[in-house]
C-alpha cells in the first residue's frame, strides 16, 4: 500500500490550509518528498491542476488578476506537483473500435473509458481517472489504493474498488492505514 | 529610431505608395512601422518563447513561504479542493 493512485485534489488539499483533509495531505506529501511512498495518476491530474488554479487565480484577482503573475504561479505549482516523483499515466497509442456501424480510432484510455461507462455511471472525467487507474493496476501491482477526498468516489467505493482492484481510500484513512503520523 | 532596409515586391511597393497617395500614411516608412507594429500587437503569440523564458525565471525566483502564502490566498475558501477539482469534472456547479 506504499504505492498508491493519487487523485488531483490530494495535492490541492495540501496547499488549501483551510481544506479538511489539509494536514493529512501535508503528511502524504512530505512522505512522497521522502521517498516513503510512491504515487501515479493519470496526466490529466496536470492539466486539472494548471485549470483550478488558472480559474481561481482569475477569480480571486490576486495582484489584479495580471496574466504574466498566473502563468508563473501556474508553473510553479506543476512544478511542485512533479517535484513529487509521481509518475503521470499517459495510455499512449489509438485503439480502434468497431461494433456493429460504430467504426472509430480514438485514444486508448478514451477506448478503455467507454468500456468503463457501461460499467459505472461517473462523469467523463471521473471515467478517464478511473480507467488511468485501472490501467496503472495492471501495470503495477504494487499499486495499493486510490486516495481521494471526492465524495463520490468515496460514497461509491465498494463499487469502484470492485472495477479498480483497489480500495478506495480518504487521505485520512491512507495515512491511518500506513500509520503515518502528523 | 533605427533604419531597417528592406526589399518587397513591386506590387508591395506600389500599394504602399498608394496608401500614402491616398494620405492614409504620411509615407512609406510609417505605413510599413504601423503595419509592423500592429501586426506584433495582434499576435504575441509569435513572441510566445520569449515570454516563457520570462514567466520561468519568474516562477523560479518564488520563494516556498512566497509559494504557499500565495495559494492559501488563492485556494481559500468554502468549497474543498474536492470540490474545486470537481467543478472542473462538469460536477458541484
Amino acid at each position: 500500500m506504499r504505492q498508491f493512485y493519487m487523485d488531483t485534489n490530494v495535492f490541492i488539499s495540501r496547499i488549501k490550509p483551510d481544506d479538511p483533509y489539509h494536514s493529512e495531505a501535508k503528511v502524504i506529501t512530505k512522505s512522497l518528498e521522502n521517498d516513503e511512498v510512491h504515487a501515479e495518476t493519470s496526466v490529466l491530474s496536470l492539466l486539472e491542476m494548471a485549470s483550478v488554479t488558472s480559474r481561481l487565480y482569475k477569480a480571486r484577482r490576486i495582484r489584479g488578476g495580471a496574466d504574466r503573475e498566473r502563468m508563473a504561479f501556474i508553473i510553479e505549482t506543476l512544478k511542485r506537483f512533479a517535484a513529487l516523483g509521481i509518475r503521470f499515466i499517459h495510455v499512449s497509442g489509438d485503439s480502434p473500435i468497431a461494433v456493429r456501424n460504430i467504426h472509430a480510432t480514438m485514444p486508448s484510455i478514451f477506448n478503455e473509458a467507454i468500456i468503463l461507462s457501461l460499467q459505472t455511471t461517473l462523469r467523463t472525467f471521473d471515467l478517464i481517472h478511473l480507467a488511468a487507474a485501472k490501467y496503472a493496476k495492471q501495470t503495477n501491482h504494487e499499486l495499493g489504493a486510490f486516495v481521494t477526498g471526492d465524495r463520490e468516489f468515496l460514497s461509491r467505493k465498494d463499487e469502484l474498488s470492485k472495477i479498480m482492484e483497489m480500495p478506495i481510500l480518504s487521505p485520512k484513512e491512507y495515512m491511518e492505514g500506513l500509520g503515518l503520523r502528523k | 529610431m533605427e533604419i531597417l532596409n528592406i526589399k518587397v515586391e513591386k506590387e508591395t511597393k506600389e500599394r504602399l505608395e498608394r496608401l500614402v497617395k491616398s494620405k492614409a500614411y504620411k509615407n512609406k516608412s510609417e505605413a510599413v512601422r504601423r503595419m509592423l507594429d500592429e501586426h506584433f500587437r495582434e499576435h504575441p503569440e509569435l513572441f510566445a518563447s520569449d515570454q516563457l523564458v520570462d514567466i520561468l525565471t519568474e516562477a523560479d525566483k518564488m520563494s516556498d513561504i512566497e509559494y504557499y502564502r500565495l495559494a492559501a490566498e488563492i485556494f481559500k475558501g468554502s468549497r474543498t479542493a474536492a470540490e474545486l477539482v470537481a467543478e472542473g469534472r462538469d460536477r458541484y456547479q
